[in-house]
């Protein structure tokens, strides 16, 4: 049977006018089954009765059908990974010879990627820690927020949520609103370890923040509940940076006293690294945040999202952790 | 050679002593081409009709030497059995 040739040859062996699997098959028996209709009718036969006869000659189609079109395919897609592997092959082999032939061009390639690649997930890694990454050692960090109570600023008379707590107000949060709140505060104040005096970031906590935050003392213990009250003379717990720089991890600081302030505070005990009161982090007013209802009777409470970070600020701060699910640990409260 | 025109030419050349229905060509002439010993090409055939026409390729017609030369000795070896009953 003579091919016919032309501009539709042509695109055929281009392969773009190539029918899909499914679709060739049934264009292939139909070709078949119309031949032989053809000749049966060139032998005298009805065409309606060719058609018939050719279509019972071919066989069960049903049978024949299915099976020609999973062989089909599966070629199909040997034959399509099998192109993309040569390709990919001499690609990879151009680029080599490339590569060999101009080394410089090749080298300044390199660099420029690493540098890119390298400052990018420094830059990931950087934000990382200081956003969005929760502080090592907090126990379920999404469970703890800031809180910020809704009242009017001190000049403007804006109405926003504020950090800054009074001290009655933050007691009476602990009373009545039902969840563990603890109270801090961070500044920097003068330090007298020994002989040497230095400036320190430090703050004041209230004995709930430790267990709040389900951090375990690196030496030593945390504050006390009586400890925390009025009247009692302060003490210290030390960061583990500070430990590290200031006496040089020294295995004996729970015997020692330092002057916070001009107070004597003996040491209790050291905090694991990178806990949160020493590292800043962003404030976040304003997102997510849940009304509590009225603790106090007076002003709103809102709470606010916050497990990321500690915004380093003077002013009294309150940390909440709502209740948890699970049945309480030893060490919360 | 399409399909049917491959049926036709065996019809002819083994004078109608091989008989294979007509529609388990297709299922093998697909299973040969997924083994490398075909290529096909879709075309037009004299009629107007898209067809698919097979070429045998080298690897395809190193596979009929192997089975033609498999072939030859089932043949030699089944003569000698026949002939050698006396």
């Amino acid at each position: 049977m003579a091919r016919r040739g032309g501009p539709v040859r042509w695109l055929h062996r281009l392969g773009l006018n190539r029918p899909q699997p499914d679709e060739a098959v049934a264009l292939e028996i139909e070709h078949h089954v119309a031949e032989l209709s053809d000749r049966l009718v060139s032998e005298g036969w009805q065409p309606v009765l060719a058609r018939q006869e050719a279509e019972r000659r071919f066989g069960d189609a049903r049978r024949y059908g299915p099976r020609m079109k999973r062989i089909e395919r599966r070629r199909l897609a040997t034959e399509q990974w099998v192109a993309m592997c040569n390709a990919t092959r001499a690609s990879l082999r151009s680029v080599a010879r490339t590569a060999r032939r101009y080394p410089g061009f090749t080298a300044a390639v390199v660099v420029t990627l690493g540098l890119g690649i390298g400052a990018n997930v420094t830059m990931y890694g950087i934000l990382d820690r200081l956003l969005l990454r929760p502080p090592a050692h907090i126990v379920e960090p999404d469970h703890v927020r800031r809180l910020m109570v809704v009242r009017p600023i001190l000049f403007t008379g804006e109405i926003r949520p504020q950090s800054a707590f009074a001290y009655p107000d933050y007691e009476d949060l602990k009373a009545h609103s039902g969840m563990s709140v603890a109270a801090y505060e961070y500044g920097e104040t003068t330090v007298v370890d020994g002989e040497r005096t230095s400036r320190a970031r430090t703050g004041l906590a209230s004995a709930e923040l430790f267990p709040l935050l389900g951090v375990q003392p690196l030496r030593g213990r945390f504050f006390t509940t009586e400890e925390s009250g009025t009247g009692h003379p302060i003490s210290a717990v030390l960061s583990e940076e500070y430990w590290r720089s200031a006496f040089g991890s020294h295995p004996d600081i729970l015997s020692r006293t330092i002057l916070v302030d001009g107070h004597r505070a003996p040491i209790l005990g050291v905090a694991p690294p990178a806990s949160p009161a020493w590292t800043c982090g962003r404030s976040t007013c304003g997102s997510r945040s849940r009304r509590l209802g009225p603790a106090t009777g007076r002003t709103p409470v809102y709470e606010v999202e916050a497990a990321t970070g500690w915004a380093r600020s003077p002013a009294f701060g309150a940390a909440s952790r709502s209740r948890p699910r699970r049945p309480k640990r030893p060490g919360s409260t | 050679m399409h399909g049917f025109a491959i049926l036709d030419w065996i019809r002819e050349t083994t004078d109608e002593a091989l008989v294979v229905e007509d529609g388990a060509l297709y299922p093998a002439l697909r299973r040969m081409e997924a083994r490398g010993w075909l290529e096909s090409e879709w075309g037009v055939s004299g009629k107007g009709r898209r067809a698919r026409y097979y070429r045998l390729t080298p690897s395809g017609r190193r596979a009929l030497a192997e089975q033609d030369a498999r072939w030859q000795r089932y043949v030699e070896a089944v003569a000698k059995l026949a002939h050698g009953q006396v």
